[in-house]
């Protein structure tokens, strides 16, 4: 038992710096800054005075506070205060209530979205499970250049823990997306000549309407694509290898290893993106997590100073 | 959202034709007289608009509806979802929720003239068979109605 507690404190309390978990909170708030735009941005282009939608289908949690309705002007205020909590967040600046103010608003606003018509993305869960970590932590008075065992700065368990929590994270939603699969659909998911895979291929090719000739006038590639059950199912089988075996990565000591990983996902959300208008490209940046973002910063002022060493010859 | 596969030979999709979703939904109001209602007059984003014109006046919600109501084996089932049996879950009512959205987001009572008591949402379907590929269309016109039965308990149907 003691074996595994070691084991397991080794994992989450060491690794990393005070200058990677400031680092990160730069690289995630970016991140966010971007991640917002997309999701948000219809409720922004709705009539700040105009007609108030009672929801079709309001989110438990509207439910449970009883807004039935969409106030579009506080959507849009929510939005703003959305942007400037995240910049402020991502400086460093309040952290902490940042954070939480970013929460509220990321809330309120999936919220409006997904109440209108009662549909439920699940794009910011990992987002939100980040920023928990981050809220906990005091990633806030993190800071670069500072010299470690300062008095002031964070010691290696402090700045490791929020670090290891969100990769174990990252980690494992890609796995029990793959149990989820399995324990709803069955083998059917992935069999079936390409099972669902081909059918959202299918849906969201044609959705977009059909020329005269019977093309699909967007998305034509997805269609010709589902035609290769094949192809559909080779596929399938690296959804399933990449959902499976993304856990491994966990246990990967070299950069290189960890790329390929990383590269693999970051394939499959542009996938989704391209073939079947998923709207979550840009997670595929949090996988960043998985480097040190302190080293990465070393590696590029090395490659920056030969680089002027070559030009100043 | 993704999880849930029924195999199945033929797959429907909706379109999301822009005439049809520019246009709105066809609408009956209580002194009979007939409009169009659109996403604009209703103020709601597009990317939700064509669900509850493609999908919820067709029946159809969420998918984490079909996914609460799937048969699970047994074990699946008492592992996921503990002791509670998918087939105790009400079906919902989208008929009556589409129509109330609609009411209310005109601040309309049941009594008022201009109360919505029917609505239509003229569509194409691509019937798209996954073996061959062919592709079928066929002109759809769902129809929700105003059952007056609902009118009891109006104030608080959807709303807390």
């Amino acid at each position: 038992m003691n074996g595994v507690s070691r084991r397991l404190g080794g994992f989450f309390y060491t690794g990393y710096s005070e200058e990677s978990l400031a680092l990160f909170r730069v690289y995630f708030g970016c991140l966010l800054f971007l991640y917002h735009i997309p999701q948000f941005a219809t409720l922004f282009a709705i009539d700040p005075f105009g007609a108030s939608f009672h929801y079709t289908d309001p989110i438990w949690y509207f439910e449970l506070l009883g807004i039935d309705r969409t106030i579009p002007w506080l959507s849009l205020l929510a939005g703003l205060l959305l942007f400037a909590s995240t910049l402020s967040m991502t400086l460093g600046k309040w952290t902490r209530t940042s954070i939480i103010v970013v929460l509220i608003c990321i809330f309120y606003l999936k919220g409006v979205r997904d109440s209108a018509a009662g549909d439920v993305h699940h794009r910011y869960v990992v987002l939100v499970q980040i920023l928990f970590f981050l809220l906990l932590s005091r990633c806030g008075e993190a800071a670069t250049g500072r010299v470690p065992g300062k008095p002031g700065g964070l010691l290696e368990w402090e700045a490791s823990w929020p670090i290891r929590a969100a990769q174990v994270y990252v980690a494992f939603f890609y796995f029990f997306a793959l149990v989820a699969k399995l324990r709803v659909s069955g083998w059917d998911w992935f069999l079936d000549g390409g099972g669902r895979l081909q059918e959202q291929l299918i849906v969201r090719s044609v959705r977009w309407g059909l020329s005269e000739e019977g093309e699909p006038l967007r998305n034509a590639l997805s269609f010709h694509l589902a035609g290769i059950q094949w192809l559909v199912f080779l596929m399938c089988l690296f959804v399933i290898a990449l959902e499976l075996f993304f856990p491994l990565i966990l246990f990967v000591k070299r950069n290189l290893i960890k790329l390929c990983f990383v590269a693999c996902a970051f394939l499959f959300h542009v996938g989704n993106y391209v073939l079947l208008d998923v709207n979550f490209l840009l997670y595929g940046l949090v996988l960043m997590v998985y480097f040190d973002l302190a080293q990465v910063r070393r590696l590029l002022a090395d490659q920056r100073r030969k680089a002027l060493g070559y030009l100043n010859r | 959202m993704y999880a849930t596969y029924t195999a199945r030979d033929h797959v429907t999709v909706p379109m999301r034709d822009k005439a049809d979703l520019s246009k709105g939904l066809l609408v009956t109001r209580r002194n009979g007289e007939v409009d169009w209602v659109d996403a604009k007059q209703l103020n709601v984003p597009s990317r939700n608009y064509w669900r509850i014109h493609l999908q919820r006046m067709n029946g159809e919600g969420a998918a984490k509806y079909a996914q609460a109501r799937m048969n699970l084996s047994a074990l699946n089932q008492r592992l996921w979802r503990g002791s509670r049996d998918p087939n105790v879950l009400e079906p919902v009512n989208w008929n009556r929720r589409v129509l109330t959205s609609l009411n209310r987001t005109f601040g309309l009572h049941p009594t008022d003239p201009m109360f919505i008591i029917g609505a239509m949402a003229p569509a194409t379907h691509a019937v798209v068979n996954k073996r061959t590929m062919e592709v079928e269309m066929e002109r759809v016109m769902p129809e929700v109605n105003w059952n007056e039965d609902w009118n009891d308990d109006w104030p608080e149907y959807g709303s807390k």
